[in-house]
């Protein structure tokens, strides 16, 4: 009977030691997939694929009466708004009209002068509309995803608009899901010019709102309101996309204020310009 | 006694219930809400999840269930893999190590626990993700993460309860 009880014991203790080495394992396990991932690794890329598209038909489910709970509170607000917001349009639409003569008498210029000059327009670009099912707010990323992948004709490194303006790039792609790096990212680095100025600069996200105007010279004018697009330098954008107003710039430090929100973004444009990317990793992977 | 086929499917769906439910909500943080006031902001639900139910049944949610609902969470976010994992593992093996001590305690020092241990884990997501980076993210966000995920709380809390006590009775 003791030799029983002795031999519980010893199993108890010998259990107890494996599920301690059982955590220590994973612990382990946890810090070598940082490394993994932060080495940048095809295997993990295609893991975090794999994933992605294993849960985009959920999130599409779930995106749905997310939608339909956020409609609900954005009418509320909207009704609130109402009189302020229609007496703003008025005075926008006003000044939209004297812009579109302007830009009527541009383009007809602009017709005239390419005859002249027999200009050979750059190749047109291909659009992909998809929904956004997943925006990943938190503090750590600024990512979103969307229901359209490689079998609909989407590839690494294309750039993403909303409207004009540009929101970010394709980082990562699956059979029928993409992750968008938003230009407030982190990890986004995006050549820039200030229109007007023609300074150039590279827009650095920080995870906040606000992305931050990095290699500036430093007698280039950045003046609060002014625009700042897309230079095209890198080959990962065309020339010209608009990206934000610069919003602040003290200390050096020049802030930029993004066109597009992320609490806005519902249907965004996928679109590929034919350009080759920045990064050999950015290649289309035919 | 032997159960038949589907009391042993029953058994095992209720078994993978607090591991689902954890799961459910690392989605629900990846859903887009688009709310202006919360935009960049998401509280950090599974962490509750993994608090609760390494608390109230720590068979259910084993060290190597953390680690995959981590590795869920961490692609569903789109961040850098490994470091929910490891989150998430820290939190359940403090917590039910300390489960003698939480026993029979009341309902405001079990959140306030949570309020610590949720604090450790920001921490070290944080410590962990500038060392990937290279650099610091803005941590004002984080902290209103923090704060949301702290009051959000009870209202997980009570539904795990609720459902712990008609499906998991033991």
């Amino acid at each position: 009977m003791k030799q029983h009880t002795g031999m519980v014991g010893r199993l108890a203790t010998l259990r107890l030691l494996a599920q301690r080495f059982a955590f220590l394992t994973l612990v382990m396990a946890s810090f070598a997939l940082m490394l993994l991932g932060k080495a940048d690794t095809v295997l993990v890329e295609r893991f975090r694929v794999f994933v992605d598209d294993a849960v985009t038909p959920v999130l599409q489910v779930m995106s749905r009466p997310a939608a339909a709970v956020s409609s609900v509170f954005n009418a509320i607000h909207d009704l609130a708004a109402l009189r302020a917001e229609n007496v703003r349009l008025t005075e926008e639409n006003v000044r939209l009209m004297h812009w579109q003569t302007v830009a009527r008498e541009l383009d007809n210029e602009n017709r005239a002068l390419r005859a002249q000059l027999n200009f050979l327009p750059g190749p047109e670009a291909a659009f992909i509309t998809a929904r956004v099912i997943g925006d990943t707010g938190g503090a750590f990323v600024h990512s979103m995803l969307l229901n359209a992948g490689t079998r609909d004709g989407i590839r690494k490194g294309q750039a993403v608009i909303a409207g004009e303006n540009l929101v970010g790039r394709i980082a990562e792609v699956g059979d029928r899901s993409a992750r968008i790096l938003l230009l407030t990212d982190i990890n986004s680095h995006i050549p820039v010019v200030i229109e007007g100025s023609h300074a150039k600069a590279i827009l650095t996200g920080d995870n906040s709102d606000r992305a931050r105007l990095n290699y500036l010279a430093p007698n280039s004018a950045a003046v609060p309101g002014n625009r700042v697009v897309t230079s095209g330098h890198g080959g990962a954008f065309p020339p010209g996309l608009p990206v934000g107003v610069i919003a602040s710039a003290q200390d050096g430090i020049v802030r930029v204020e993004p066109f597009v929100h992320r609490y806005q973004l519902d249907y965004v444009t996928v679109v590929d310009y034919g350009l080759p990317g920045v990064l050999p990793s950015d290649l289309p992977d035919k | 006694m032997k159960f038949n086929l589907w009391q042993r499917l029953d058994h095992l769906l209720r078994q993978l219930l607090p591991a689902s439910l954890v799961v459910f909500l690392a989605l629900l943080q990846a859903v887009p809400w688009h709310l202006p006031q919360f935009a960049g902001v998401v509280p950090l639900l599974p962490m509750i999840g993994i608090y609760y139910w390494s608390l109230y049944r720590p068979d259910l949610m084993m060290p190597w269930v953390a680690f995959l609902i981590g590795l869920i969470n961490d692609i569903a976010l789109g961040g850098p893999i490994g470091i929910s994992s490891l989150v998430f593992l820290g939190i359940q093996g403090m917590t039910s190590s300390q489960r003698r001590f939480f026993n029979g305690k009341s309902f405001l020092m079990v959140w306030s626990g949570f309020a610590l241990l949720a604090a450790g884990g920001v921490l070290i997501q944080l410590t962990l993700s500038s060392i990937l980076f290279g650099r610091t993210p803005i941590a004002h966000a984080l902290l209103v993460e923090y704060v949301l995920t702290v009051f959000c709380y009870p209202l997980p809390s009570w539904l795990f309860s609720q459902l712990q006590l008609s499906w998991l009775r033991e």
